[in-house]
């Protein structure tokens, strides 16, 4: 007998001594998870939109620099409109226009500095002492002031679209909010406001993007927080319906409590903060806690209608002994999927979702294994009813036995049909869109959906692309040649068709010229004349608020902010134009002047852009990870094959349901595959495990027996984990939310069709392969292991960084590491210790700065100590066309003389250091078009990956004039930066390492901060530390000049 | 003396107009032991301590002050014996000597700062034009010191000068723009002195210096350079005094006279590198310099061009070889010196030890007089801060001839220099 065997085995002894000491184990559980739980109030909650963009983001850092310098943050727009024939252009709208002005100044976390409307904007026009800057609505609003102000917009082209619709139908006040994170309380506030306010014949609408970025977190958050206590009681009415004990719905509760907070509290712990999606994780942690219960009582309450006459202490224990090996295996995958997201995302939220995904399933899998049987124990034994009956009548003709017959009787078909699918699956799912546009979140209905839409309608659009111009100097701005190009600039923006307005600096200038020109329209130009540019502003200060234009230039006129609207923040849209918009900048603002791109939609594209190019990377090896420690663990690799199947094409039906339903791969969308994964594995290795525990069973019933009798058990746990999970989160669907609604189908549909794809697709597979392992047949754990290890490092490892590609060609690593960022400019102070063969050590100390104009990179360095070399200066410009020399200059202070030096001698040394002249103007990175490369393989430099590249020169003049015959880089696949490269002379004999000693991350950059080079000939290193690096410091063009070489920095 | 004290002024006003929080000062000091034994007579030339410390102030504008001074203590006392008179030099430029072993010059003062684009330099500094080492054709703006003849580095041989200097960018060229009111003249060291180049022919060192005033007859230039085609090119104007004087024998007043005169130079310099070749070339035309006919005694005016073309090459690694070529030619004629005048230089360096060794030879030869000098030297850094030195100064040649006269005082050197 089955259970005689099982009185005796090991697991069954262990679980008895556990029931015997079990207040042991509650005890332990209680401190471990009531200790984690109480730090639950230590837990930050963070729903800002920027949480999902990692801090170090280039993109973000530098918007939050320009927000800084222009006093910029994401509005919320308030918009009057009025279908009236004079439109807005009436007392009634009007004074609702000041009234509301002037209420929003008391409203908490709204700058009262920030507010735009037409009650606090001036017109600029010309009077008799030159120019008059007066505000549109100061004074009563009769018809004669009224008339005024419609004339005044009109011949103001800076304020038609942006502030005033171009057919007067419509007004906005723009109002900016203090602190982002405070925006849905913000929101609330002025909607009741709004309530207040006489509208009469006015609409009013609120939208904006820092109404809707701040308000949509807080959204979805709310609405996640109300329906998932509801999927915990839907899930609990299934336990009862399944089993029909208060102990079966009252014990998996506590389980999923206890993984709850024991997680959460962790997270507190270590610092880690409750996102939006971390809505998502307690999903994963109730659906994962509820199935390993299932299957425990599933097992019971058989144990029980098999053997009624056993103790309740056996019972339990003997359902354990059965179960503990399938509740381990599944917990084991589905953290080894979960933690398998950390390394492949960008975001930390989704970070924190695998890692702590991951701590889910391990604390969920111990409290199913030590608590469960410890709860159950205190119960008294009593079969279930339900289990009972089923234990009574074992009809033929039931269900199960029908269903499970299907892939018994026809397997072929079965397998057949399951490939079908995954190929309509695949061919959905390459449809699927990646795309993000926060107010397409909301439903069709909510205000602030029909406000966005309306406002967007009307006006030039409440969306914003920045671009941001530097001069170099103060006062740069009024140089008209500056002028025209932002000029010349917007005409092009505007050009764009995504972009529906733009304004700058450039407009209020060429308003002011017409106005002290008499408003004579020929005059709404630039003038071309930078002393007459000065004395507007100037003149302009004289009746007009000077911080009218802080929005539009720095306070040291160096810097100014051009602004384009666009109707829309959807990332299709930013896809093609940001590149667009990048190569205009990067053709026409080359020079000393420098143009950069900002904004919320600059910002928006570069990290969704990282979602699109690290999404499908993720995904892979979280199914890689799956799979591996599937095979690991059942010692077979057609075991793990076989658990990968349901958990494959779960993930394919998710994506081919996106495609098909045109539901955006996103950011919230991003984590649905990875929760397919963590859900719908248990089902695969619950029905594997049985499948070979009955084919390996003694006796004389045929295959198709044993898979019925599987299918009739195990499949009736699957079931009820089934309906606990689709159902509790099929709930979801009826949210106000649209992503929650998808959310909830998307684990419903994935945990369905892993639920199929286990029970029809793996008895099939084990019918038509009939894999040794099923029957019984251990592999060995070396074996299996080894294999997994040749798998692992063929797979995984350029999976992780170049999964859609394979194994990247070593071009592309090389362009790639050429491609690096490496800012605009640099300032920096460079440590050069050299120390020779007998450890004599010299040290040297110099200043460096580069600057990019345009494609060509110019660096200037110039030694400060010892006093015996310092004034030394070295110049380089490198230019972006191979087939032009760099030209270079030294400069002597013994000779008090600029020196020319010629260009060829880039492979000697530099001033004593064991870097080459090219090695330092090139910072690591390498002239490709010098050398032909391979890949050698892959390496761990430090604890990091690198690729090793080979890199040998075109030929042999080349390598004289590097001085290298042979070079081997090992580049950080990550960072993309030579860790560590050894060179070989023109002879072949090994010459030098480089060394990249430290690498950190500056500014958002990844930059070199210790580098050391070993000549192996002669004994002598040079190392070079560098400090203060600031990518951010003012580096004049000036110093990248002849002559500054000899004046110093 | 006054444009000298409004720069002090200007200088001093805008020091004590910013504040003194804004400042960054940064000191830093060399210290050369140096000996030279004459080894023809026997003798030391020089066994002396110099100390050239300097100061970096950084304002929070943006300005910044530099001094740079200069004290020496010579045990020998040869070069310039006692507490000599300075005839050539402006009285706001010379040297102090509170002892006839200790001397003290205040090398450079002067504060940079940018005006909009414009550099601009004001104070006691080093001006220096052209692109030929050691030869002067446009770098002809500071007056040099001939205390050591041309042995020690060029940067301790010219005479700073109370200048003012602005560059100012203008598209694709700088222009340069000087004014030097300051009337300081090349120094050679008086009678006695080792290496005087000062006819003694009444025993006593009867000079008489007819110096120009430093006002009235300051120089000025403008200095046009861009950076085309690869090519580094300036053109050169100033408006000077010739700092070598006309050095006649007044036999009657028993003093030998030094008179200066006025002239208009004009030049450019272009240079471009070849792969491993660097051109470096120079041309200056002065519109008037003055010789004596030594058999008539006859004073002439002529027009005097020069040229330097050099040659750099850097094709053998840690090598650098230079070579130059320079002529100088008188467009008003003397039969008996020659119209023009022809000397050519090379100079090998050679570094070793990652820089920490640098050996070099310079040598230059008079094409006329067919007399030269070599200098060689080796300077070993045997750490951060200690640089050892040791070389020979040799001349050969005619007694006559340029460098042949100081054939006696060829000298081998050694020293070390301590920086901090």
């Amino acid at each position: 007998m089955a259970n005689y065997r099982m009185h005796r085995s090991t697991a069954f002894l262990f679980f008895k001594s556990l029931i015997r000491y079990r207040w042991f184990s509650l005890i332990a559980a209680l401190l471990v998870i009531g200790g984690l739980g109480s730090q639950l109030g230590e837990l930050k909650k963070n729903t800002q939109a920027d949480a999902f963009i990692d801090a170090n983001e280039p993109a973000l850092i530098y918007r939050s620099a320009v927000e800084d310098i222009f006093n910029l943050k994401d509005p919320l727009v308030i918009a009057i409109q009025n279908g009236g024939a004079t439109g807005i252009y009436n007392t009634e709208s009007l004074e609702l226009v000041r009234r509301l002005s002037d209420q929003l100044i008391s409203v908490p976390n709204i700058d009262p500095q920030g507010i735009t409307s037409l009650a606090t904007e001036s017109n600029i026009e010309g009077d008799t002492f030159g120019m008059e800057v007066r505000e549109f609505l100061d004074g009563p609003l009769d018809s004669a002031h009224i008339d005024w102000i419609k004339a005044s917009i009109e011949s103001f082209p800076l304020y038609q679209g942006s502030l005033v619709a171009d057919d007067g139908s419509m007004t906005l006040i723009v109002a900016e909010l203090l602190d982002q994170k405070k925006a849905e309380a913000t929101y609330q506030a002025v909607m009741q406001l709004i309530e207040h306010a006489p509208a009469g014949e006015n609409e009013i609408h609120v939208a904006g993007e820092g109404a809707i970025a701040g308000f949509l977190s807080e959204y979805i958050d709310r609405d996640a927080k109300r329906l998932n206590p509801l999927a915990g009681l839907i899930i609990t009415i299934v336990l009862i319906a399944a089993f029909f004990t208060v102990r079966a719905a009252v014990i998996p509760n506590l389980i999923v409590a206890g993984t709850v907070a024991g997680t959460l509290g962790a997270m507190a712990v270590f610092g880690a903060e409750f996102y939006v999606i971390t809505n998502g994780l307690i999903v994963c942690m109730i659906g994962i806690a509820v199935a390993d219960s299932i299957h425990i009582f599933s097992e019971y309450y058989e144990v029980q209608a098999a053997d009624p006459t056993l103790s309740q202490g056996d019972a339990v224990a003997l359902a354990m002994a059965r179960m503990w090996r399938p509740v381990a295996l599944t917990t084991l995958t589905t953290a080894a999927g979960f933690l398998a997201l950390y390394p492949t995302n960008d975001m930390p939220p989704l970070q924190y979702f695998g890692i702590f995904g991951a701590f889910a399933v391990v604390v969920a899998g111990i409290l199913t294994l030590f608590v469960t049987p410890a709860l159950l124990s205190f119960f008294r034994a009593r079969p279930s009813r339900l289990f009972r009956r089923q234990g009574s009548v074992s009809s033929k003709r039931s269900l199960a036995r029908v269903l499970g017959s299907i892939p018994v009787n026809h397997p072929k078909k079965v397998l057949l049909s399951g490939t079908l699918i995954a190929g309509l699956a695949v061919i959905g799912a390459v449809n699927v869109v990646v795309n993000e546009e926060r107010i397409e979140n909301f439903q069709a209905h909510e205000p602030i959906y029909l406000a966005d839409k309306s406002i967007n309608r009307s006006m030039d659009g409440t969306y914003y692309l920045d671009v941001v111009i530097e001069t170099p100097d103060a006062e740069g701005i009024y140089d008209p040649s500056v002028l025209t190009a932002i000029s010349e600039l917007q005409d092009f923006l505007e050009q764009q068709p995504e972009i529906h307005g733009s304004t700058s600096i450039a407009d209020y200038i060429k308003q002011m010229y017409k106005a002290v020109n008499e408003d004579d329209q020929a005059f709404y130009r630039l003038p071309d004349d930078r002393n007459l540019i000065a004395q507007l502003f100037l003149l302009y200060t004289a009746s007009g608020d000077p911080t009218d234009f802080e929005e539009r230039v720095d306070s040291r006129r160096e810097t100014a902010l051009v602004r384009a609207n666009l109707k829309t923040g959807s990332y299709q849209v930013s896809r093609s134009l940001v590149p667009r918009l990048e190569s205009y900048l990067a053709a026409e603002f080359d020079g000393e002047v420098s143009a950069q791109l900002s904004g919320r939609i600059n910002v928006d594209y570069h990290w969704i852009d990282g979602i699109a190019e690290s999404h499908l990377d993720s995904v892979i090896v979280s199914f890689l990870a799956v799979f591996l420690m599937a095979a690991l663990l059942f010692r077979s690799i057609v075991g793990g094959l076989m658990a990968a199947i349901p958990v494959g094409l779960s993930i394919l039906l998710i994506y081919a349901v996106m495609g098909v339903k045109g539901i955006w791969l996103g950011v919230g969308t991003s984590m649905f595959a990875a929760i397919a994964i963590g859900l719908s594995v248990d089902f695969a290795i619950h029905t594997i495990d049985r499948l070979r525990e009955a084919m390996s069973q003694p006796g004389d019933s045929n295959i198709a027996e044993r898979i019925t009798d599987v299918f009739a058990s195990t499949g009736r746990a699957l079931w009820f984990n089934l309906l606990a999970v689709a159902l509790g989160f099929g709930v979801l669907m009826t949210s106000q939310v649209p992503p929650l609604v998808n959310f909830g189908m998307l684990v419903a549909l994935s945990v369905s069709v892993a639920f199929v794809a286990s029970l029809f697709l793996l008895p099939a597979f084990a019918l038509v392969f009939r894999p040794k392992f099923v029957h019984g047949a251990y592999g060995s754990f070396w074996r299996t292991g080894t294999i997994l290890l040749v798998l692992l490092a063929a797979g995984v490892l350029s999976g992780r960084a170049f999964a859609a590609e394979g194994r990247p060609e070593a071009d592309d690593i090389i362009q790639k590491m050429n491609d690096r960022p490496e800012g605009v400019s640099v300032q920096r102070d460079m440590s050069i210790t050299l120390t020779d063969r007998r450890g004599n050590v010299r040290e040297e100390h110099t200043r460096a700065f580069r600057r990019y104009f345009g494609d060509t990179k110019k660096t200037a360095i110039f030694y400060t100590k010892p006093g015996t070399v310092a004034g030394t200066a070295f110049l380089t410009w490198d230019y972006a066309d191979p087939g032009k020399d760099d030209d270079q200059w030294l400069y002597l202070p013994a000779l008090r003389k600029v020196r020319r030096i010629s260009a060829s001698d880039r492979g000697d040394y530099f001033l004593g250091t064991d870097f080459t002249y090219e090695e330092i103007k090139k910072e690591s990175k390498i002239a490709a078009e010098d050398y032909q490369f391979s890949l050698l393989g892959e390496e761990d430099v430090d604890g990091h990956h690198a690729w090793k590249v080979e890199a040998t020169p075109v030929d042999p003049e080349v390598s004289r004039a590097l001085g290298y015959g042979r070079v081997v880089l090992r580049v950080d696949s990550s960072l993309l930066i030579p860790r560590l490269t050894e060179y070989w002379d023109v002879n072949g004999n090994f010459l030098k390492t480089v060394h990249a000693r430290g690498i950190e991350n500056i500014d958002g950059i990844w930059a070199i901060t210790d580098i050391e080079a070993t000549n192996q000939k002669t004994g002598h290193s040079t190392r070079i530390q560098f400090q203060d690096t600031d990518y951010g410091a003012t580096v004049p063009p000036r110093l990248f000049e002849q002559n500054a070489l000899k004046r110093g920095f | 003396m006054k444009p000298v004290r409004y720069t002090g002024l200007t200088i001093a006003w805008w020091l004590v107009g910013t504040p003194v929080s804004a400042i960054d000062v940064q000191h830093s000091s060399l210290v050369e032991l140096e000996a030279a034994y004459a080894y023809k007579t026997g003798s030391w030339q020089k066994q002396e301590i110099v100390w050239r410390p300097e100061w970096v102030t950084r304002f929070d504008s943006g300005a910044r002050l530099t001094v740079i001074g200069e004290g020496r203590f010579d045990a020998k006392d040869k070069l310039d014996p006692g507490r000599p008179d300075q005839p050539f030099r402006a009285q706001n430029t010379e040297t102090v000597f509170p002892s006839d072993h200790i001397d003290l010059e205040l090398r450079e003062f002067y504060l940079d700062h940018y005006a909009g684009d414009a550099f601009v330099r004001l104070g006691k500094q080093q001006i220096v034009w052209g692109q030929a080492d050691g030869l002067r054709v446009l770098d002809v703006i500071n007056p040099l010191s001939y205390r050591e003849f041309i042995l020690p580095d060029v940067e301790h041989r010219r005479i700073p000068l109370w200048s003012a200097l602005t560059e100012i960018p203008l598209e694709t060229w700088t222009a340069q723009l000087v004014w030097i009111p300051d009337a300081t003249v090349t120094e050679s060291t008086l009678p006695g002195a080792t290496y005087s180049l000062i006819p003694d022919p009444f025993g006593e060192g009867r000079l008489q210096v007819n110096r120009p005033d430093s006002l009235a007859d300051s120089d000025f230039g403008l200095k046009l350079s861009t950076f085309q085609s690869g090519w580094d090119l300036s053109l050169n104007y100033l408006y000077h005094t010739i700092d070598d004087p006309l050095i006649r024998i007044d036999a009657f007043g028993q003093q030998v006279l030094a008179d200066y005169n006025r002239s208009h130079l004009v030049g450019g310099t272009a240079s471009k590198p070849f792969g491993d070749l660097t051109l470096r070339s120079e041309v200056g035309l002065e519109s008037k310099n003055r010789f004596e006919n030594s058999l008539t005694g006859e004073i002439i005016n002529t027009e005097v061009g020069s040229y330097v073309i050099g040659l750099d090459y850097s094709g053998f690694s840690d090598w650098f070889i230079s070579a130059q070529f320079f002529q100088t030619y008188r467009f008003t004629g003397t039969h008996d010196n020659g119209s023009s005048k022809e000397q050519v230089t090379v100079l090998i360096r050679h570094d070793a030890m990652n820089n920490a060794l640098i050996l070099e030879a310079l040598g230059i030869y008079d094409l006329n007089k067919k007399d030269s000098l070599i200098q060689l030297e080796a300077e070993y850094s045997v750490s951060t801060n200690v640089v050892l030195r040791a070389g020979a100064d040799l001349f050969f040649g005619d007694q006559s001839g340029t460098f042949g006269q100081f054939q006696e005082a060829s000298r081998l050197s050694t020293g070390f220099t301590f920086s901090f």
